[in-house]
């Protein structure tokens, strides 16, 4: 896992770091167009076009019934009986390509979401960091130490919850740049790192210890070694926003109408049945 | 859809949401669960509103008669005799039980006894004097070259020219010209809904309260009456062929490039024709090609058809003229024989309308798949010139059958009251095609295989019991049906060509003192020619002031001239094989009375049994001999003297007549319904 990581984070490095500079929409825009096409690539050469041409094709005759026997209410009835049908049997031939597109979708919302839903800390804003420890003994919070790099300013000393076996601190940023945060626990010394940065960037929310889901889903740093004593240590960045004709939007929302948009559109170039 | 824009709407994880994958799905199904829902209430919502508006503006008050529903079953050129002769030995037992319950009888065609006039006759209770067609082809009274008599498709009135672009500022110019009223437009404005498929000489579509799919004379996407592609590496194919031509085509590797054509390009000047690439790659062992078409690729093994392929062909400016092709590959070795059936016009996306209302088309391609549109779809042609054999041209006729079957079907389901009407054109072209099989001494049997097509068409007929009783599983107490042919069947073994006739007896001059004409009158004197034939029918005088090189004055020139060409024709001898071959000839003006009289051939020749207009004769070719050997594979046929060649007449109820005629129907259906038969109706209600 570590390793698709590594070569996912390299990859998205590679094509959404020169945007950087951009406004977050264009960026994404420029993503998702070829996401789009991608996808509906991976609908066509999974998905059993015939039977979805078959059953549009009967959709739409059962929607020229309607005009067509206007005057007759029984067929209209029979009509709309069959366009419901045949809309599930729609819906159940698109359940197979969905399955095939789940799993590079997921590594795309993934990454997306690392780039997209957080930003990084600007210069002089301040954030929670977090760090919750694995092991049944909450007393060890009160052992935590932390120390921060040059660009970073611990501001508080740390809130310890012991029932929840976590400490917080408010740390500031003080110059850009990826910066280190050591926490030292029983001897043992994880680092995480934060991004300062005035431009949209990669953040990694999480550094968690090791399981699947969890590496899954936080591919931005190595899993925190078993040993450490460690369960996850957090930063609160702010929320990434995405501004469409002046309307902020989720990133997941503009993403999801732009490669729709961008499947309907090349669809036909394909020769895709969507 | 609903799921998913909760799910996009209220995402804080992206693992929230499986991605834009299951939006495509969602999003179409969501679109249209819309727009029906919408166009549901909308209908509900202005149904009330349409029958009142429809009440007091456009039709008549809903008319009620003994009948609820009328369905008329035609089966093109189904035999009395043969029917009969089938029944009698138990192979029809659907007919038998319908004649016993109801009626059976030959039905009196039309004259000339030819599809187009006797289906004109069957949909208007008319005969050709009173709806104009005597043939399937009329003269050009300022060229004397064909023309088709039912139709006329012109281009647009106003083009516009950008450099090499013609634009066409409207849409091309469709001219039904079969006159008279179909008595389901009299139908529709007394409020009962009909549902016609095609029936022949309905192009282009007429407006009606009804849907009606086109039949006999839409073209192909040419504009053609069919025009077949054959694709082969063998050389000694000849270019043209009647009814399609050969491309000799030769392999780069394991690959041909070769083009499929199309229409003539109208949107640029001296546009020649379209064409679209097309590639064929034989396959490794030889027994296959792969054919590359508009980005499709089809492997086709021997003997196969493909299933219909839609083409597309671009004029330029980004147009698009779509039409819709099957392919056939006889064989790959020694000589690759690949044949394209005519491209029909795309009934999803037709060039020109085939139907009314323009969506029936569309919407029948939805439900059942593509289908033929071309009025005469089976290939009668590719046939006859051994492009493809029998088994092929068996295949490809009863594909047809089969989509004709489910539109008929289809229809009745969704018009379970009204009229329908579905006429199936297979009955007509396999009996044209395999009648010699039913008389070992035909002359076209001679090199030919006879004994295996024997039962082809008794097969024929047995089918047709079985479409029947399927229809009759349909029928109701309230519902009449009726069973039709519009003409029978006979051998055609002898060809006679009254074009020579006419030269060796002096009213037709050839040039330069010339024994034999091309096609279309190639070498004619029209100064010299006093009459003339084209066609299937008879004979035209070349009447000063209406042909363009008329020297025969009105009055007592052509009725002298006529009676005496009739007097020398009636009762023409086959010397050669000492049989009648003319039984008599019929001056038009006189025969009959309808203001459309003269347009029609001046002699109508009524042939004997065996005998028909020899095919030289029917494009305008003077050739040696007078009567020749149809030595074709289309070797039955019905133009004779209408008395030899009855349709049938099937029904669930009695009638009361032993002798009804083709006009009859009209009336009749009408009646059924309730409505009234206008007075200038020929035909007599048999009910």
């Amino acid at each position: 896992m570590q390793i698709l990581n590594s070569i996912l984070n390299t990859f998205f490095d590679l094509v959404l770091a020169p945007m950087r500079s951009f406004n977050p929409f264009w960026s994404l825009f420029i993503f998702s167009v070829p996401a789009g096409i991608l996808l509906v690539l991976i609908f066509r050469y999974t998905s059993d076009q015939g039977a979805i041409r078959e059953t549009k094709d009967r959709i739409k005759g059962h929607m020229l019934e309607i005009r067509l026997f206007k005057d007759n209410p029984g067929v209209l009835m029979s009509a709309f009986g069959s366009i419901l049908v045949y809309n599930f049997k729609y819906m159940r031939h698109a359940v197979r390509p969905m399955l095939f597109m789940v799993v590079p979708v997921l590594f795309m919302l993934v990454q997306l979401d690392a780039w997209y839903g957080y930003r990084p800390l600007r210069t002089g804003e301040s954030a929670v960091f977090s760090v919750r420890l694995s092991g049944s003994d909450g007393r060890v919070v009160d052992n935590i130490t932390l120390q921060a790099d040059d660009g970073l300013t611990v501001e508080t000393p740390p809130l310890r919850i012991p029932e929840e076996k976590e400490a917080d601190w408010r740390i500031r940023a003080d110059k850009a740049g990826n910066h280190k945060v050591a926490v030292r626990v029983r001897g043992k010394t994880v680092e995480k790192t934060i991004t300062v940065s005035g431009n949209p960037g990669r953040v990694s929310v999480k550094r968690t210890s090791a399981g699947f889901w969890e590496r899954l889903f936080n591919p931005g740093e190595k899993p925190i070694p078993e040993d450490s004593g460690i369960k996850e240590i957090s930063v609160e960045y702010p929320l990434g926003s995405i501004y469409v004709l002046g309307w902020s939007m989720h990133w997941l929302m503009v993403f999801f109408l732009l490669t729709l948009i961008t499947g309907f559109a090349f669809k036909g170039f394909f020769r895709v049945e969507l | 859809m609903i799921l998913t824009a909760l799910a996009v709407l209220l995402a804080k994880d992206a693992e929230a949401y499986i991605g834009p994958g299951a939006g495509f799905a969602f999003f179409s199904s969501f679109i249209v669960f819309i727009i029906t829902f919408a166009l549901i209430i909308f209908y509900f919502i202005s149904l009330p509103v349409r029958v009142i508006f429809n009440a007091l503006f456009r039709r008549k008050a809903k008319v009620k008669g003994p009948f609820r529903q009328v369905i008329i079953l035609g089966l093109d050129g189904m035999d009395p005799a043969l029917t009969a002769g089938f029944m009698r030995g138990g192979k029809l037992p659907n007919f038998a039980r319908l004649k016993d319950s109801g009626a059976f009888a030959p039905l009196a065609t039309s004259c000339p006894s030819i599809s187009p006039v006797a289906w004109s006759s069957f949909m208007t209770g008319l005969d050709a004097s009173y709806h104009g067609i005597f043939d399937f082809l009329t003269r050009d009274t300022g060229t004397y070259f064909p023309l088709l008599s039912s139709a006329e498709i012109k281009g647009p009135r106003r083009t516009f020219s950008i450099g090499k672009y013609v634009l066409q500022l409207g849409k091309p110019r469709l001219k039904l010209l079969r006159k008279g009223r179909p008595f389901w437009n009299i139908l529709g404005e007394q409020g009962i809904f009909s549902s016609i498929i095609r029936v022949p000489i309905t192009f282009p579509p007429e407006k009606f309260n009804g849907l009606l799919l086109s039949g006999m004379c839409v073209p192909d996407l040419q504009g053609t009456q069919g025009t077949f592609s054959f694709y082969t590496t063998d050389s000694s194919y000849r270019e043209e062929k009647t009814g399609g031509v050969c491309f000799t085509v030769s392999f780069n590797s394991d690959t041909a490039d070769t083009y499929l054509y199309g229409p003539k390009n109208t949107l640029v000047k001296d546009g020649g024709k379209l064409r679209t690439p097309l590639g064929i790659r034989v396959t490794e062992g030889n027994s296959s090609v792969i054919v590359k078409v508009c980005g499709q690729e089809l492997r086709l093994e021997q003997e196969e058809y493909s299933p219909w392929v839609r083409v597309v062909f671009r004029p330029g400016l980004g147009v698009k003229v779509r039409g819709i092709c099957r392919f056939y590959l006889k064989k790959v070795s020694p000589h690759l024989e690949l044949y394209a059936t005519p491209v029909n016009i795309d009934p999803e996306r037709p060039a020109l309308p085939v139907s009314h209302p323009f969506i029936y088309s569309v919407y029948l391609s939805k439900m059942i798949g593509s289908y033929a549109t071309l009025g005469l779809a089976e290939d009668t042609w590719a046939l006859n010139e051994g492009i493809i054999d029998e088994d092929a041209f068996l295949k490809q006729a009863y594909a047809f059958y089969e989509e004709r079957e489910k539109m008929f079907f289809k229809a009745l389901e969704r018009n379970p009251g009204g009229l329908c009407v579905c006429v199936f054109d297979t009955t007509d072209r396999i009996q044209h095609m395999f009648f010699r099989c039913l008389d070992e001494s035909h002359p076209a049997n001679k090199g030919k295989e006879v004994l295996k097509y024997k039962n082809v068409i008794e097969d024929l007929y047995v089918r047709m019991d079985g479409l029947l009783g399927r229809v009759m599983e349909k029928v109701d107490k309230d519902t009449l049906l009726i069973v039709m042919s519009d003409h029978g069947f006979k051998q055609f073994k002898r060809g006679v060509n009254l074009n020579t006739w006419l030269f060796q007896n002096g009213y037709l001059r050839l040039k330069d003192g010339g024994k034999t004409g091309g096609d279309w009158f190639e070498n004619v004197d029209w100064a010299g020619t006093r009459a003339f034939s084209l066609g299937l029918t008879g004979i035209y005088i070349n009447r000063k002031g209406r042909e363009s090189k008329g020297i025969v004055e009105k009055g007592a020139e052509i009725q002298g001239l006529k009676k005496e060409i009739i007097e020398r024709l009636a009762g023409l001898v086959d010397e050669e094989k000492k049989e009648k071959a003319i039984i008599d000839a019929v001056d038009t003006e006189s025969f009959f009375s309808g203001p459309y009289a003269s347009d029609g051939p001046d002699i109508l020749i009524n042939y004997n049994s065996g005998y028909r207009s020899s095919w030289a004769c029917a494009t305008g070719k003077v050739t040696e001999s007078v009567f020749e050997d149809n030595v074709k594979r289309w070797s039955g046929d019905h133009c004779v003297d209408p008395k030899l060649a009855p349709g049938i007449f099937f029904s669930n109820i009695k009638i009361n007549t032993a002798t009804p005629d083709i006009r009859d129907i009209a009336p009749t259906v009408l009646k059924a319904f309730g409505a009234e038969t206008p007075e200038n109706m020929k035909g007599k209600t048999l009910i």
